[in-house]
């Protein structure tokens, strides 16, 4: 369960002073449900999601996963969540079986149960073929899939994927978006960040559009298509967009 | 901020890091096949350069050898050596070779021979003048000549050989003259010097290993800690698994924890190789020589002195070892945070080294012995710790072991914490590789003031006032005092310039509110400025029974005491009072209990920022005066650091300062004018220390007065939590 009430995030910069990388952004995720972040380059996504991972504090707002705030219970809530973007690489020097074992260390497994996890994931995933290979031999489908197996060995209630499917070939984005969607079946809580309208309308039951930092819209996707009077999900997103960046300019003139 | 860590995720998170370090062939490269291959490579580099070395002759123009008398020979029958029986291991006679020359040749003139001499046609020139054998003869004396460039380490051997066997060959002319008037060939010589060298031929190898040991160690151990760090930190960020770790229920610390002990252990692993080679290779090198040397030429061959110290010693040094490996790989490690890059991560070394380097080089200056003084510096109190012990005088490094282990490990853990803060800082890891620019930046700082400075911003303030104080303190001698003598102007300026400025410039430029920073709002409690008069006489007699031991135990030069003693008695008693007690009472506050205060306030609990600042009070009077008054500033400084804590302001440790300060300047001047009146406090009027009731008398009052300063309504700010800087 994922509750995000207002949350700002501002960086200082010292050329040109503080940038509002996400404002106002308030969401909420159940278990069983995928939401999705949809929104352009530099929307602010991976700041919000970031800042769920606890890696990042808010400037302002609160956020709380499975009951407790990112700022003042950081480290429960890194033991709730299971965090994987395109930032979050494996170990060169690893084996996959090697980067797996260690992180349901570190996440306090003991041994027995552990090992059967590992079995039961690399069946899963299917990569026993390749779990003595050092991370830096494997192809960037193994690298995905030891990464997902990273992310979910401790058998989190609440998963996060920042643009899982981005840099991907269309063979191993499927297997990708089926095993996102199994997860979900299982009843895990999942947000998912991307630009991709396809994955979004495949895999989300609700959506926030955000733009500028600045959440555009949110709900079903039958319900934004209602209100806003649009055809599909692509066309409601650049009205989306472009609403947004000519309120911007009128900003700035304004200003 | 260790406390709570759970050992088991440290373990894995250990046990990953040694994995990818040991996979890792550079580190591998750099920990144990570096130094492998090193040292052999130098053992073979210095053997060879030693055989050749030895086979090459020096060459010796003689001119005018026809004029050099036939008994005793100077030189060997064939005109081309010297004369055997000159040299006292007559084998070395084949490493001079003699050239003659006629007395028109080049080289009886003198330009030309300069000349010849820099080009290397010849190490030694000998001019024999005209008639000296007819001279020697008639029992006269005669100047001979020898020239050689002592610019060139070739020339000036030859000359020292030459030398030698001159003075030798002089000897049995005088010999000969003596026989020959019928004397003792001893009556010339009336006492006779026997020199003998109680060294051992251990204590001499000692020696040697004792001052380049400690170097070697510690530079090895910086290497070691340093390219995994980088490995570690900047590599893990730029391969971009610092973040998957960073998401993962490890807390920060734990990760930190487990990061140092790695380097650690590769920072010893280093050392350890590096000691463990170079023993290999000096035996072997030993060896060698030792075959030659006993072929060769005779004389023990210089590289005897490399036999191994036992093996019990270098145990004990290694372990010596292990808290400033420590220190390094705390420092390499929050350094490693801080790059974004290995690219950049590597330019950090040599800074680091250039910092290292005077540091260790201590051992290498003769005569350089450990103080209480060389024990509080980084790296330099362990090395010569360290060569103290190589050197095998036990005795005399026992008493510093704690001394020196002690700041060392404090330092350790100050490095470790700021590596933890590093890790803690999501502006430190997320940091982006944007251009820096200077002008924007300080615009910024200047722009976006904050209410309370930052622990950083303490620090730059301390460092600031050294900086004054190396290029402002010099200035104001020189403006001041035309003679160099010290007096109470230059006293009031420097606390001005050095120690106010930096703190006042420092709140007005980066602080929205300087004068709450500084802390000059009153006192929460009347009361305080009360215990700030009483406290310092009540301390006064304990202060001085302090300096007393500090005496006994470091006795001040009579330079230092003349240049205090001069401090107090040359001025008017109104002017040292101003010097003394009035500027530093106030310019010493402003920084070490304004900014200074306010700023390690910030993110650091109560107790430590009383402790840290008083510290940093006590080196700044080793710095401006004496290590020995390092003691009692600091205890002085924990009591006005409390003051300052529970009352929230400047003002009772300004009174508190200027009290204490004042007593010493009237009690010099009480002692000098009225010394019978001064017996009746005082036992010693040299010190002064008090009657021993005084003294029970003082401890009371202090327990008393320290009681009251608790009881006092406190500031908010003395409860015991670190301030966020987001409050005012």
């Amino acid at each position: 369960m994922i509750e995000v009430i207002d949350l700002c995030k501002v960086f200082e910069d010292y050329k040109r002073g503080p940038i509002h990388a996400v404002r106002d952004v308030s969401l909420e995720c159940r278990p069983g449900e995928i939401f999705g972040l949809l929104g352009p380059n530099g929307a602010g996504k991976t700041t919000t999601l970031r800042i769920l991972s606890t890696v990042l504090s808010p400037s302002s707002g609160t956020a709380r996963i499975a009951g407790f705030d990112v700022r003042r219970h950081p480290q429960k809530v890194r033991e709730k969540i299971g965090f994987m973007s395109n930032a979050t690489a494996i170990y060169d020097r690893l084996t996959a079986w090697e980067t797996v074992q260690f992180f349901g260390q570190i996440n306090g497994l003991d041994k027995a149960t552990l090992k059967t996890r590992m079995n039961d994931i690399f069946e899963w995933l299917q990569m026993n073929d390749f779990r003595d290979m050092l991370g830096a031999k494997l192809s960037t489908g193994m690298k995905q899939k030891v990464s997902i197996a990273r992310t979910i060995v401790h058998d989190p209630q609440v998963l996060i994927f920042d643009e899982p499917t981005s840099g991907l070939d269309v063979l191993v984005a499927r297997v990708l978006l089926q095993k996102i969607l199994e997860l979900k079946n299982q009843g895990k809580t999942i947000i998912l960040s991307t630009h991709s309208m396809h994955e979004v309308n495949r895999l989300c039951q609700r959506v926030s559009i955000i733009h500028r930092g600045q959440q555009q819209a949110q709900g079903t996707i039958a319900e934004l298509l209602e209100e806003h009077g649009q055809p599909d999900l692509e066309d409601l997103f650049f009205h989306l967009v472009d609403r947004a960046d000519a309120a911007a300019a009128m900003e700035r003139t304004a200003s | 901020m260790f406390g709570s860590n759970r050992p088991r995720v440290i373990a894995a998170i250990f046990r990953r890091e040694m994995l990818d370090v040991l996979r890792d062939r550079r580190t591998v490269f750099m920990m144990i096949i570096f130094p492998m291959m090193l040292y052999p490579l130098i053992g073979v580099v210095i053997s060879q350069l030693l055989i050749s070395y030895q086979e090459s002759a020096r060459r010796v123009v003689i001119v005018n050898a026809i004029e050099l008398p036939a008994d005793p020979p100077l030189l060997n029958p064939e005109k081309n050596r010297f004369a055997r029986e000159l040299f006292a291991n007559p084998e070395e006679s084949s490493k001079l070779e003699v050239i003659q020359a006629e007395p028109g040749s080049p080289w009886s003139d003198e330009s030309r021979r300069g000349e010849m001499l820099r080009d290397g046609q010849a190490d030694v020139v000998v001019l024999v003048p005209p008639g000296l054998t007819e001279r020697i003869k008639e029992g006269k004396a005669a100047d001979l000549d020898i020239v050689y460039n002592s610019s060139d380490d070739r020339g000036q051997l030859a000359f020292r050989r030459v030398s030698d066997l001159v003075s030798r060959w002089t000897e049995r002319v005088l010999v000969r003259r003596l026989e020959s008037d019928n004397k003792p060939t001893d009556y010339a010589t009336p006492v006779k010097e026997r020199v003998r060298d109680v060294a051992t031929a251990t204590e001499s190898n000692a020696q040697i290993w004792s001052r380049m040991l400690p170097f070697i160690l510690v530079l090895m151990s910086l290497t070691g800690a340093f390219y995994p760090a980088i490995d570690l930190c900047a590599g893990e960020k730029e391969r971009g698994t610092m973040e998957t770790l960073l998401i993962s229920p490890a807390k920060r610390t734990e990760i930190v924890l487990a990061k140092f002990l790695t380097i650690l252990c590769s920072s010893l692993v280093t050392a350890g190789m590096n000691l463990v080679s170079l023993g290999i290779t000096s035996q072997q090198l030993i060896g060698q020589i030792g075959d030659q040397s006993k072929s060769g030429p005779g004389g023990p061959s210089p590289l005897q002195g490399l036999a191994l110290p036992s093996s019990g010693t270098i145990l004990m040094a290694f372990l010596i070892l292990i808290p400033i490996a420590a220190f390094l790989s705390a420092v390499c490690l929050a350094l490693a945070v801080m790059a974004r890059s290995t690219k950049e991560g590597q330019y950090y070394l040599t800074p680091v080294l250039m910092a290292a380097f005077p540091l260790t080089y201590m051992t290498l200056v003769p005569g350089v012995e450990l103080t209480p003084f060389y024990s509080l510096i980084p790296l330099t109190g362990t090395c010569l710790l360290l060569k103290t012990m190589l050197a095998g005088r036990m005795d005399q490094a026992l008493p510093f072991v704690l001394p020196v282990l002690i700041p060392t490990i404090a330092y350790a853990w100050m490095a470790l914490r700021w590596a933890v803060n590093q890790f803690e800082s999501e502006t430190v890891l997320f940091r982006e590789a944007e251009r820096f620019d200077l002008k924007s930046w300080v615009l910024w700082q200047l722009r976006n003031k904050k209410d309370r400075p930052t622990a950083d911003q303490a620090a730059l303030c301390f460092v600031l006032m050294l900086v004054a104080g190396w290029f402002i303190g010099p200035m104001i001698v020189s403006v001041v005092s035309s003679d160099g003598i010290l007096t109470g102007w230059t006293t009031i300026l420097t606390q001005i310039f050095v120690i106010a400025m930096p703190p006042v410039l420092l709140a007005l430029l980066l602080s929205r509110n300087p004068r709450a920073v500084l802390r000059l709002k009153p006192p929460l409690d009347r009361r305080y400025l009360w215990l700030g008069l009483a406290f310092p006489i009540a301390l006064n007699p304990l202060i001085t029974e302090l300096f007393a031991v500090v005496d006994q135990l470091f006795p001040m030069s009579d330079a230092m005491k003349k240049i205090f003693g001069g401090l107090t008695s040359q001025d008017s008693l109104a002017l040292s009072l101003l010097a003394i007690a009035v500027a530093p009472g106030i310019c010493e506050e402003l920084a070490f209990r304004g900014w200074i205060f306010s700023g390690l306030r910030t993110g650091n609990r109560a107790w430590p920022t009383i402790l840290i600042s008083s510290v940093l009070f006590g080196v700044m009077h080793v710095l401006l005066s004496a290590y020995q008054q390092f003691f009692h500033a600091t205890v002085l400084g924990v009591v006005l650091g409390l003051l300052a804590l529970r009352s929230g302001s400047l003002w009772p440790g300004v009174v508190m300062h200027i009290v204490n300060n004042g007593m010493a300047v009237i009690f010099a001047w009480w002692i000098r004018v009225s010394p019978g009146s001064a017996g009746l406090l005082f036992s010693d009027l040299n010190g002064p220390r008090y009657h021993w009731p005084f003294v029970a008398l003082a401890l009371a009052a202090t327990a008393y007065l320290i009681r009251m300063t608790f009881r006092l309504p406190a500031d908010p700010e003395s409860i015991d939590s670190p301030v966020s800087d987001e409050l005012s």
